[in-house]
């Protein structure tokens, strides 16, 4: 393996991200050139192109922004997705037990480790 | 330096392949060049003088590739820009630049699908995952569920109703029932739609396009050749493009698309705008599609996209036709709409749509999009008198 010209601070965000929700952790990343907050993780900030990015710790309070129902067919379970706006600025996609929440409902999320991928599940939570 | 674009590359034949269920013997490539036969014979241009190749063919990797060996076409201009279904749009975009420059002197656009027969096929395996997807936890039913979020978060913020995303179904059913060559032309009702099998909330199947076999194909040259060609040239007016994200979590903004961007750009090089439009031929994956594309293109204000189309204005007779060919949601779609959005428009403005033909139609605004709300490419073609 050769060395990239440039190389970036975070080199594997992917994995990087698996590794922090496998312990439970709502991962981001913060730009320290113009504190952007960014979601899924990369190698350069979208908003301004720096490579110094840091790693953050959200709370998982936020607020639905917009919500869907799939329905099963054939008698199989449906499912809810939600689109999430967290209070540290980013938009996440969620899961949610039950039928499909209004947008602007507050929430809370965790992230569940009960299925291959570690996932987001959000729950209606008064936000403080 | 935009504008010098304006009118200066016309498109000069255009064609359907067979559409519909087109059997388990037919394949995407058979359908791009049946179509691509067809735009040729129309335009009066023989398959030998196409020296600009663009293509986005279902399914094909490499799809210039593809269809210029399966054409037995050598371009030396050649673009494969892969968009989703607004690929044709901007190849339309790219070709006008193509001919303008003298990179190329006849192009051709080229579409196939066999989607609903492959589906009938016996499964070889579907395509490979791309990785990494941080939204495949969630189980997203792509493309559906990327719209029917947007769909509940302009029912949220504007008020629209279930009923005014039904009157986008029904609108395109009226026109369906005009064209013979429609999937589906059945009567329908708003009811009908609101009570459909539910897929996504708020949508039900009948709020989601068809699922159908298709092709299509587009011939361009420079306007100087075209008026040699035939008196009925529908020349490139304006034409812009736009995309902002691909995944429906990263799209800044659910009910504004990059249409306002891409329908600015259309508009700025055309020297037109909304009143100047005569039919108007939006890319309807979903019913939310045409009240988005209606607001961002300037027809009616954000948020009133709702009412405008229920208020009767696209449908046969309405104000601002719409969708005049039925849609995707009615007439074909075999999963990249976007060509058959100019090949109506082309017909209309050489007024040979038959029992669906605008009157007076002289300017059509063309419309695609691709992925979810992702990519928006819009064109405005018009006839010698809209120059």
């Amino acid at each position: 393996m050769a060395d990239a010209d440039f190389p970036v601070e975070e080199a594997r965000p992917y994995a990087e991200l698996m590794t922090r929700m496998s312990q439970g952790v709502i991962a981001f990343q913060r730009c320290v050139e113009c504190s952007a907050a960014i979601h899924y993780p990369r190698v350069l900030c979208p908003v301004c192109g720096a490579t110094k990015l840091v790693w953050e710790e959200a709370l998982g309070d936020g607020v639905v922004y917009s919500s869907t129902f799939v329905h099963g067919r054939d008698g199989a379970p449906g499912h809810a997705i939600v689109l999430v706006d967290l209070v540290e600025g980013f938009r996440v996609m969620g899961a949610w037990t039950g039928g499909a929440p209004d947008p602007g409902t507050e929430v809370k999320g965790a992230v569940a480790l009960d299925e291959d991928d570690p996932r987001l599940i959000f729950e209606r939570a008064e936000l403080t | 330096m935009i504008q010098e674009l304006r009118g200066t590359t016309a498109i000069v034949g255009v064609a359907e392949s067979q559409l519909g269920q087109v059997g388990p013997d037919r394949y995407a490539l058979d359908l791009a060049g049946e179509a691509a036969a067809g735009a040729l014979a129309d335009a009066g241009i023989s398959k030998s003088e196409v020296d600009g190749l663009f293509s986005a063919v279902t399914g094909r990797y490499m799809s210039n590739l593809d269809v210029g060996e399966y054409l037995g076409i050598r371009p030396r201009y050649t673009d494969g820009t892969m968009i989703g279904g607004s690929s044709f749009l901007s190849h339309v975009h790219h070709a006008a630049l193509a001919l303008t420059s003298h990179a190329c002197d006849v192009a051709l656009i080229v579409y196939g699908s066999t989607q609903r027969t492959d589906m009938r096929r016996p499964r070889t395996g579907g395509p490979a995952p791309e990785l990494p997807s941080y939204e495949a936890p969630y189980r997203p039913m792509h493309p559906i569920t990327g719209y029917s979020l947007a769909a509940t978060r302009h029912m949220h913020e504007f008020g629209t109703t279930r009923e005014q995303l039904a009157e986008v179904a029904v609108s395109a059913r009226q026109w369906a029932a005009l064209n013979p060559k429609a999937f589906k032309s059945d009567p329908l009702t708003v009811d009908d739609v609101i009570g459909a099998r539910p897929v996504a909330s708020p949508f039900t199947t009948l709020d989601c396009c068809l699922v159908t076999d298709g092709g299509g194909a587009i011939v361009m040259t420079r306007s100087d050749r075209a008026r040699d060609l035939r008196s009925d040239a529908a020349f490139v007016l304006g034409v812009g493009e736009a995309h902002w994200h691909r995944s429906i979590s990263q799209m800044p903004d659910l009910t504004t698309t990059a249409t306002v961007d891409s329908g600015r750009r259309a508009f700025e090089m055309a020297r037109l705008g909304p009143d100047d439009v005569d039919v108007v031929e939006l890319y309807d994956a979903f019913t939310i599609n045409p009240i988005l594309f209606l607001e961002d293109l300037g027809f009616c204000a954000k948020g009133e996209g709702g009412p405008f189309v229920s208020d009767g204005n696209t449908g046969p007779g309405g104000t601002l036709p719409v969708n005049t060919n039925g849609g995707g949601l009615s007439y074909c779609h075999p999963g990249m709409y976007g060509i058959f959005t100019l090949i109506e428009s082309v017909r209309q403005v050489r007024r040979e749509a038959g029992a669906r033909q605008v009157e007076g139609a002289d300017v059509a605004l063309a419309h695609g999009n691709g992925g979810q709300l992702s990519s928006q490419v819009t064109a405005l073609i018009g006839n010698e008198a809209a120059l």
